[in-house]
């Protein structure tokens, strides 16, 4: 989407974010479904086989993962294809190949959650089994709404008839000096060939890692011959920690520096000074007034005099 | 010719401003121990005076909701005072005043509402202190003359030093005089420079006394003279709004007054400080704040990120809100010294905002205080569950706070920000990063409140809000709706005013230097 | 002597009168005690009456005496105020008199005559007359401050009071005769006559006007002419301190003028030297008083502090001496305003202290503000008024003396005042919250709190409110009346 939006391609952008509304909601939906359906349980390493017991689930599940691979002629298709095709068409073959590698990378996931938890052998505990259920309709229902989104959403961009290019059009009046999409005359159909080879070559690498009755052998082995890479990746690259290190904590000791040190001693200590001064000027005064009536004369007669040297000098 | 009496008795600027102050005299002959009777009193006439103000608007909006220059005039209350001086008795609502005005007033039902349980003794000095602090404020509103303003603006100050030093929590007395001395060292200032434009005035005008706005206004003095005395203004306001650095006595008065009197410091008082900016410090010394607009834009942009940092490390829940204080006014400062009519409509905007939201946090803290008798985050922690009222209403408050679109802040925040992204891009883009910060401490005080395992034994039993107390938010909460869904209908009475004293400032920026005081014409000066 | 000279002393006469009547009661009719007090306000309000009378027919100025004594509106105003502060302790004396039974008639008399003594210092023109009539009040004071002679604070006070007077008029007699010597007169119209003709002023001349300026600084007490004050306040009665600290400074502040405008019109080359006298005069007040004010405990010493502070802001009414500005009518406002604060703070003082020998601790009215809602109100709303703050009178008086400031040029030193009354917010707030803000820790026992008590008191505190709220009238007149030099 944001490649999209950062070529210029509005209408895509617009469109995937569309698309993209459907199927993301249908497959949170669908692991909520899932979840619910585990006790609350969201490590799919202790899943596996949920087909039978959650078919709806299941079923709807595959039709999300399938939209958001690009399969043809679901909604991601046709999103997705916009999007490669406006970085292409502009000549940013840099840019396509890391959409497409990302198109690749997304199908491969996406089954793989979806031979994780729902192919395969049961992973969790017995309970947990005894338990399993599909959910009811006031669950599934939205699933089989959006499901159905994730499907057929694609007629709103239909590359020969794009209804959205109409819609905004008023507001796409490109910057200057970015060449006009499809200005390099590329197939679209040889584009959706491409991306749609790759998607499915990806979902075919899950099937053959997560597949079957291997269920997490295939993580395992790759933890085993690249720990480091798998430590990187299972920790999200220690984004949450990066931040948490660079940013919120010393933030935190900033801000704590502000409260203690800059408002409670710099700002407050030094009005406190004054006042205390003005408070220990007045308490050393006060021994001034001795009740010491030679001394009160002293101060008449020093007054005048200091007052006649100023007068007469 | 009109008498005091007169304006008193009619539907009147004067009826609005001294009412709540008369009504403080029946409360000397309740007897003792009727509190109850002094509450409900206290709240008819808080109602009552509400209602006068509704009366006065209704009367005197147009249809469309404008309110123009015509109404300034026609409206207009003024008596000789002090003849001696040409001081005069002269009341004014404009475009400006009105919005804060109105919020005042609103403020105080809410006030006694919330108050209810929270002040436990001496309920008659509370009322009229209430009262009489309306009266201080409606008055620095109105008040078209510098010197009846000067008493309007201190007469403020001796009631919510009471409020804080009697209702107050333990160190409620340090906070207090910490709250008088730093305002009135400000305003001392400040009456100085009054009096020094006072001379100015008179020398130039045939040796006539005059302290009236519009005199003052045209007023010319060369650059020196004018950074003196713009010195003067702005420090008396800025210790108001408050702003960095002279902002320390704010978390002090607000942590150790009762929630009623935090309630109307947050909700109004510290707008005077901005509105002061807005009607006296800019408009009177245009090229001085034109070279001091870099120093006062820095310091607004610190406030609004010094206020959010300071406010995400608090442990205490309402320190944690008076820091927000800080930062949300600087967003205002900074729409003002954009000198920019939509950062001008946000800044006024945000006022409101700010008094209707904070105002709701307050009141919030303050019923979880008399609920449980601390403010502490570490005390609480998944309240949601045990009372979810309470919890819908922190919700809606805080996101309003925080600027979620479709609520008031957001408004008010986002009319700032693109109003002052023309003319302080810079500036603006800092501020942003106080948005989000104000997100991130918000929603940490939710988190700690709200959210999360309950900890503590002591919270699953308590009581979840009383219909009074519901009855003090709800009509906070609507509001915040409401300027959050259809925000022109409370921009429109002061764009022309807010527009007339732009283009004004931005005439006088373009005149040359001028080497010893003058008094420009009347039309120009207007 | 004619008749008119006679009927210009028709005040001073029925004080005088009503003193020595009530002294002959006390000898013939002692049971009448009771109502000396009735008496003596009733010889008040006549003398205020006749003020009134006499200056309604007089010419404006009337002398007298054949110059001697005058009678302008200036010195009209001040009559009131000291009139005023009269009949205000003498309210708040019964109750005290009464408790420490100490009720005699020697009590009022010496408080008329004393006020009879500074009606006619305030109007005479002549050093001699102005040097008797100080002896007059001055010794009717010291008899005062010792009323209450079994305690030993009283005596020591007194004493204090006593001696350090006696030096004061050893320097103001002399001063007096090295100004006769320079310009062969002790009327102050010839010495500033005779000053003009000569081409430089002579240092005698100098020395005798600044032995003056000193005295009277003595009598108003300004630093550093003011060590007395505290220890004399702390000892004498309450309600007479009201008094002491307020009629001797009205009185003293129009002989301070008269001296001050003999410099400037007779010597004008000088009038820049004596600028800087007053400015350090009132600079030194300002900042000492409020400065040792701050560290006071006790409240009456911390009144005699602020008493110090007060008489340096009215000075600063005084700085200029440019006989086209009008710098009596400030200092009239100024004083009448701190006339109505300081005796209500010190009537309060009176009814709510039982033990005249010990300190009367600002702590020992803690949460009494509510015990006592009345008085506690009054003492609030003076303490509010010697603050400056508005809507009361101390904020008017404070307002006319630095808007004059700021006119004559005077920027810094009236910015140093607001910033000394800065300090001054911050003890006089001290006394609010103990009244209202902190728990009760003093059982009331053996007070007594009467009617005249709490009439004084009301009147104080209600004087300041509305003379905060409507200075118009007053303004007005001193403005119109007292401008013209």
């Amino acid at each position: 989407m944001f490649l999209a939006a950062g070529l210029g391609a509005y209408s895509a952008a617009v469109f995937h974010l569309g698309t993209h509304a459907f199927f993301k909601a249908l497959l949170f939906l669908g692991s909520g479904s899932v979840i619910h359906a585990m006790g609350g349980e969201q490590d799919m390493q202790k899943m596996g086989g949920l087909k039978k017991a959650l078919p709806q689930t299941y079923w709807t599940y595959v039709i999300g993962a399938l939209a958001i691979s690009g399969i043809f002629p679901l909604s991601g298709f046709f999103s997705k294809d916009e999007i490669l095709h406006a970085a292409a068409g502009n000549g940013r073959w840099l840019l396509y190949a890391v959409g497409l590698a990302t198109a690749a990378l997304t199908a491969f996931y996406m089954f793989r959650s979806v031979f994780l938890t729902f192919h395969g052998k049961f992973r969790g505990t017995h309970e947990q089994e005894h338990h399993l259920h599909e959910s009811p309709p006031v669950m599934t229902l939205p699933l089989w709404i959006l499901a159905v989104g994730a499907a057929v959403a694609g007629v709103a961009g239909l590359p020969w008839d794009n209804w959205l290019h109409h819609v905004f059009a008023p507001i796409t009046q490109r910057p200057a000096g970015l060449p006009e999409a499809g200005e390099h005359h590329v197939s679209v159909l040889l584009l959706a060939l491409v991306a749609s080879a790759v998607a499915v070559a990806s979902i075919f690498l899950a099937s053959r890692v997560y597949g079957r009755e291997r269920g997490t052998a295939g993580d395992l082995a790759f933890a085993e011959k690249w720990p480091a890479v798998h430590r990187l990746l299972a920790n999200k690259y220690y984004i949450d920690e990066i931040y948490d290190r660079l940013i919120v904590r010393p933030l935190a000791a900033l801000s704590t520096f502000f409260w203690k040190i800059v408002d409670a001693i710099l700002i407050d200590g030094t009005i406190n000074t004054g006042a205390a001064t003005a408070q220990v000027a007045g308490e050393v005064g006060r021994f001034s007034t001795t009740g010491n009536v030679r001394n009160y004369a002293l101060y008449f007669f020093l007054g005048v005099i200091a007052l006649f040297v100023w007068l007469i000098v | 010719m009109q008498t005091f009496i007169d304006l008193l008795f009619g539907n009147t600027l004067t009826r609005l401003v001294f009412f709540p102050a008369l009504a403080c005299l029946p409360l000397l002959f309740f007897p003792k121990g009727r509190d109850g009777a002094v509450k409900l009193y206290a709240l008819a006439v808080s109602l009552l005076e509400l209602a006068f103000t509704v009366a006065f608007l209704a009367t005197n909006l147009n249809a469309d909701g404008t309110y123009t220059a015509e109404h300034v005039t026609r409206l207009r209350e003024t008596l000789p005072w002090i003849p001696s001086f040409g001081i005069r008795y002269d009341l004014v609502l404009d475009g400006i005043s009105m919005p804060l005005a109105v919020l005042g007033v609103f403020l105080v039902p809410i006030v006694f509402l919330g108050s209810w349980k929270g002040i436990d003794k001496h309920w008659p000095a509370f009322a009229a202190a209430m009262l009489l602090l309306t009266t201080g404020v409606l008055g620095s509103l109105f008040a078209w003359d510098l010197f009846l303003f000067y008493i309007f603006w201190e007469v403020m100050l001796i009631p919510m030093y009471l409020i804080i030093g009697i209702w107050g929590g333990e160190r409620r007395i340090y906070a207090a005089v910490k709250f008088f001395l730093f305002t009135m060292a400000g305003s001392l200032l400040m009456l100085v420079g009054i009096l020094w434009m006072a001379w100015s005035l008179k020398d130039l005008n045939g040796g006539v006394w005059s302290f009236a706005y519009e005199d003052m206004l045209r007023l010319q003095f060369p650059l020196r003279e004018q950074i003196w005395l713009f010195g003067a203004f702005a420090l008396a306001f800025a210790v108001k709004v408050p702003m960095f650095p002279v902002h320390t006595w704010l978390p002090d008065a607000h942590v150790e007054a009762p929630t009623g009197g935090s309630v109307i410091l947050a909700g109004i008082l510290l707008k005077l400080g901005t509105y002061g900016f807005l009607r006296f410090a800019l408009p009177f010394f245009p090229n001085a704040s034109e070279i001091a607009q870099p120093l006062l834009v820095a310091l607004a942009v610190i406030g609004i990120l010094y206020g959010a940092l300071v406010s995400w490390v608090q442990e205490d829940m309402k320190k944690l809100v008076a820091y927000s204080s800080i930062a949300h006014l600087g967003f205002v400062m900074l729409g003002l010294l954009a000198f920019e009519q939509v950062a001008w409509e946000g800044s006024l905007l945000q006022m409101v905002n700010h008094g209707l939201s904070t105002g709701a946090l307050f009141l919030l803290v303050g019923m979880l205080y008399d609920r449980r008798h601390t403010k502490k985050f570490a005390e609480f922690g998944g309240l949601a569950k045990v009372i979810p009222v309470f919890a819908f209403f922190l919700v809606f408050s805080t996101l309003a706070s925080v600027g979620l679109p479709a609520l008031n802040g957001f408004a008010g925040e986002f009319l700032i920000l693109a109003g002052s992204y023309k003319t302080l891009p810079v500036p603006a883009v800092l501020a942003t990063f106080g948005v989000v910060l104000a997100a991130i401490y918000l929603l940490k005080m939710l988190q700690l409140t709200l959210f999360g395992p309950i900890t503590k034994d002591e919270n699953r039993k308590l009581a979840d809000l009383s219909l009074r107390e519901i009855a003090a938010l709800v009509p906070l909460c609507v509001f915040m709706l409401w300027i959050g869904l259809q925000p022109e209908t409370f921009l429109r009475p002061s764009r022309e005013a807010l527009n007339t004293t732009l283009s004004r400032f931005q005439q006088a920026t373009t005149r040359p230097d001028v080497e010893q005081v003058t008094l420009s014409n009347t039309e120009a000066g207007r | 002597m004619s008749r008119a000279d006679l009927i210009s002393l028709y005040p001073e006469i029925i004080l005088c009168g009503t003193g020595i009547l009530l002294l002959l009661l006390e000898a013939a009719a002692p049971k009448l005690r009771r109502a000396f007090t009735g008496l003596a306000i009733l010889g008040v309000l006549a003398a205020a009456r006749s003020a009134w009378v006499v200056w309604a027919h007089a010419p404006e100025p009337w002398l007298t005496f054949g110059g001697l004594l005058e009678l302008t509106n200036a010195t009209y105003a001040l009559t009131l105020i000291v009139l005023l502060a009269t009949g205000l302790c003498l309210l708040a004396s019964q109750s005290y008199l009464r408790r420490e039974n100490i009720l005699g008639g020697e009590y009022h008399a010496l408080l008329l005559w004393c006020a009879c003594g500074l009606l006619l210092m305030l109007r005479a023109t002549e050093l001699l007359t102005i040097f008797v009539s100080l002896e007059l009040f001055s010794l009717a004071l010291y008899s005062l401050a010792a009323f209450h002679r079994r305690l030993a604070i009283a005596t020591e006070g007194a004493i204090k009071y006593f001696l350090m007077g006696a030096f004061v008029s050893a320097f103001i007699l002399y001063g007096i005769a090295l100004l006769f010597g320079a310009t062969g007169s002790t009327r102050l119209v010839d010495v500033v006559q005779a000053l003009g003709l000569m081409p430089d002023v002579p240092i005698t001349a100098t020395l005798g006007l600044l032995l003056l300026v000193a005295g009277f600084g003595f009598k108003m007490s300004l630093v550093p002419f003011h060590a007395w004050s505290p220890d004399t306040y702390q000892g004498a009665p309450s309600p007479f301190v009201g008094f002491l600290s307020v009629a001797p400074k009205v009185a003293s502040a129009m002989v301070l003028y008269r001296i001050l405008d003999a410099v400037v019109v007779g010597a004008p080359t000088m009038a820049v030297k004596w600028s800087g006298v007053v400015a350090a005069l009132a600079v030194l007040s300002m900042l000492v008083g409020n400065l040792l004010a701050l560290a006071q405990r006790d409240i009456k010493r911390m009144l005699a502090y602020s008493g110090i502070a007060h008489m340096g802001y009215l000075l600063l009414a005084f700085v200029t001496l440019d006989p086209q500005r009008p710098s009596l009518s400030p200092a009239i406002v100024y004083l009448l305003a701190y006339t109505l604060m300081n005796a209500g703070a010190f009537t309060v003082i009176t009814l709510l202290y039982n033990r005249p020998g010990e300190q009367h601790l600002i702590d020992d009215l803690a949460g009494w503000g509510y015990r006592h809602p009345l008085l506690g109100a009054c003492l609030a709303v003076c303490m509010l008024s010697l603050g400056g703050i508005p809507p009361t009178a101390g904020f008017i008086g404070k307002y006319v003396v630095f808007l004059n400031a700021v006119g004559d040029g005077l920027l810094g030193l009236a910015i140093l005042g607001v910033l000394a009354s800065l300090l001054g917010v911050f003890y006089y707030l001290r006394v609010i919250y103990v009244l209202y803000m902190k728990a009760e820790a003093r059982q009331p026992e053996g007070l007594l709190i009467d009617i005249w008590g709490r009439a004084a008191a009301v009147v104080a505190a209600l004087g300041t409110l509305v003379l905060g709220l409507w200075p118009s009238g007053i303004l007005q007149w001193l403005i119109e009346k007292t401008a013209a030099r």
